[in-house]
């Protein structure tokens, strides 16, 4: 009994792995991030407030003379990418 | 009025909160289209937002960012149609409203409020409504707070959510076994990191703060979905579904007798009597989530505000467990105070429960909860909320005391669930988290979180075989198996 129930685990183990590996071999060759989207870190790694990459809108900009039309979108960069979980209730 | 709701593409699962408000407009007389994009350029070049009068947005944190830089370009594109925020995000966070030229934001439930603001909108905004501030001259003038706004009292004087938004949209949301629903708002306890919490002190001088839909209206509008748009497991989105035992087992009856399909619900696990789950069972239950959130007692009571016991844990578990419905399990990594081996705790404690899958987040101090206001005061989160991705599986904000704890916990994260699931990935999984962040690791989890959404739970019409119940000893076995030092497996 114990050697058929291990197998069977070994087996769903491999299966997993191997989604995963195939998930990444996929993100590899579309192109695509395959980073889970972060709070903005610094190029170090770390979270400090006033980083000058921390992203933070600042309070007054809404008069800044800001997004021309003509450049590319700003708001991209800030658009999250498209995970596995888009449709996922929990 | 034209009203139009803008979202981030394929970002949202159905959003109900926009299902519901949609259903208000409607009854109200006003048009609501919805504009998804991925850039405010490509919203703003949609033939319905240049015919809408109204732009709204709902923002959770981080989803706030995307949002803030959409209206700013909105606003240059149109600047003469209301631009309005709501959602969780200004609602615990309304300063945001300084953040972009918006014309106002919601606070709060919006299904009576938002009705409000456009009877206000149509009168160039001479008065404010409660729940709402708002800033005059396109969103540049100075903050107007409007009064605090109780919640919807009765909920059943809501019409039906405009499920048609999304099941009719949207093919891919039509394609999934699964209708979500709401049957209740609220939620009692406690929980430091929770915005129930907040929302409980927000509402008290308001009166009841849990509210329920009536039994038989929980069943009409499950049964109007099925008989348009089908489906074969009905989702509770509600907090804790099982909050008050009297009305649980009052819809139960009804759902019993006029629905009969399979459902899955959230509880918390020590609240998982045998009167609960044997209610949950007999109706159909086939799954639940619940939070165990951390294998350290001490920090579920003294950090996050959780009293339950690991007995109480195990206990409740094991009485699902034999009822045959599967456990989804919310964890918690990165809590404040957390060392590695209260996380391997937590992990041990998942195992002895027998959960079907073991979810793990990593602790983000959302604006408006206990926890975000403890961690800026003792220094371990800055405060800064623009810093909080949109994501809970996204690495943590918290400064940590050693460099690579940020890193550890993210690897453990991602492989959370294999290592509960296998003990080939337990017996190694300190050699496999102490190293950098692997990317790796990220599709390691993406595939196996979304395999367990789509077919386990999602699927999950029938109960499973009945299993004998997680005791004391497996949490123990499993802590030494892991190696946990003596104070951390008792």
């Amino acid at each position: 009994m114990r050697i058929p129930a291990a197998a069977s685990r070994l087996a769903r183990l491999s299966f997993f792995l191997g989604l995963g590996a195939m998930s990444a071999l996929v993100a590899a060759c579309s192109g695509s991030s395959t980073q889970l989207p972060t709070p903005l870190p610094t190029p170090d790694g770390s979270t400090d407030a006033d980083s000058p990459d921390s992203g933070v809108p600042d309070a007054t900009l809404a008069d800044a003379p800001s997004d021309d039309p003509q450049a590319p979108d700003a708001d991209a960069a800030d658009a999250p990418e498209d995970g596995l979980w888009d449709v996922v209730y929990e | 009025m034209h009203i139009a709701f803008l979202t981030l593409q394929a970002r949202e699962p159905l959003a109900y909160g926009l299902m519901s408000l949609t259903a208000v407009l409607r009854r109200a007389g006003h048009r609501v289209s919805f504009i998804s994009g991925s850039s405010a350029h490509s919203i703003a070049d949609s033939p319905d937002c240049a015919d809408a009068d109204v732009l709204a947005m709902s923002a959770t944190t981080g989803l706030h960012r995307v949002f803030v830089n959409w209206a700013r370009v909105l606003r240059k594109r149109f600047p003469r149609k209301a631009i309005v925020l709501g959602g969780p995000h200004p609602t615990f966070f309304p300063e945001v409203v300084l953040q972009a030229p918006w014309d106002g934001i919601c606070i709060g439930e919006g299904e009576e409020s938002f009705p409000e603001f456009l009877d206000a909108w149509k009168s160039g905004l001479t008065w404010v409504p409660a729940g709402w501030w708002i800033r005059r001259d396109g969103g540049h003038g100075p903050v107007v707070r409007g009064e605090e706004r109780a919640p919807v009292r009765n909920l059943d004087s809501l019409p039906r959510p405009a499920y048609d938004v999304f099941y009719d949209a949207d093919p891919h949301h039509r394609a999934l076994p699964i209708r979500v629903f709401l049957a209740t708002r609220g939620c009692p306890h406690r929980c430091t990191y929770c915005f129930n919490s907040e929302l409980n002190d927000r509402y008290k001088p308001f009166g009841a703060r849990l509210r329920y839909h009536d039994p038989e209206r929980v069943a009409d509008d499950i049964t109007h979905v099925r008989s348009r748009w089908g489906g074969e497991l009905a989702w509770f989105l509600d907090a804790n579904f099982c909050a008050n035992p009297k009305w649980l087992e009052e819809t139960l009856a009804v759902y019993r007798r006029r629905v009969g399909l399979p459902f899955f619900c959230k509880l918390r696990p020590e609240r998982a009597t045998e009167r609960v789950v044997s209610a949950l069972a007999n109706a159909g239950c086939t799954g639940v989530g619940i939070g165990i959130e951390s294998g350290s007692e001490l920090l579920r009571r003294t950090v996050l505000g959780r009293e339950g016991t690991d007995a109480e844990i195990l206990a409740g578990c094991g009485r699902l467990v034999r009822r045959g419905i599967r456990i989804l399990a919310f964890n918690m990594l990165g809590i404040p105070g957390e060392t590695t081996e209260d996380a391997l705790r937590t992990l041990a404690l998942n195992v002895a429960c027998k959960v079907d899958y073991a979810g793990a987040t990593i602790l983000q101090p959302y604006p408006g909860t206990r926890l975000a206001a403890w961690a800026v005061k003792s220094g371990a989160f800055d405060g800064n909320f623009d810093r909080l991705s949109y994501s809970y599986f996204a690495p943590s904000p918290l400064r940590f005391p050693h460099p690579g704890d940020r890193d550890r916990l993210s690897n453990l994260q991602r492989l959370f669930a294999l290592a509960v699931e296998f003990p080939e990935v337990r017996g190694r999984i300190r050699w496999l988290i102490d190293r950098p962040a692997q990317r790796a690791y990220v599709h390691l989890f993406q595939t196996r979180h979304a395999w367990a959404m789509q077919h386990t739970f999602y699927r999950a019409f029938r109960p499973k075989a009945s299993e004998d119940a997680g005791s004391a000893e497996d949490l123990l076995r499993c802590c030494r198996d892991l190696g946990l030092k003596a104070s951390a497996v008792g």
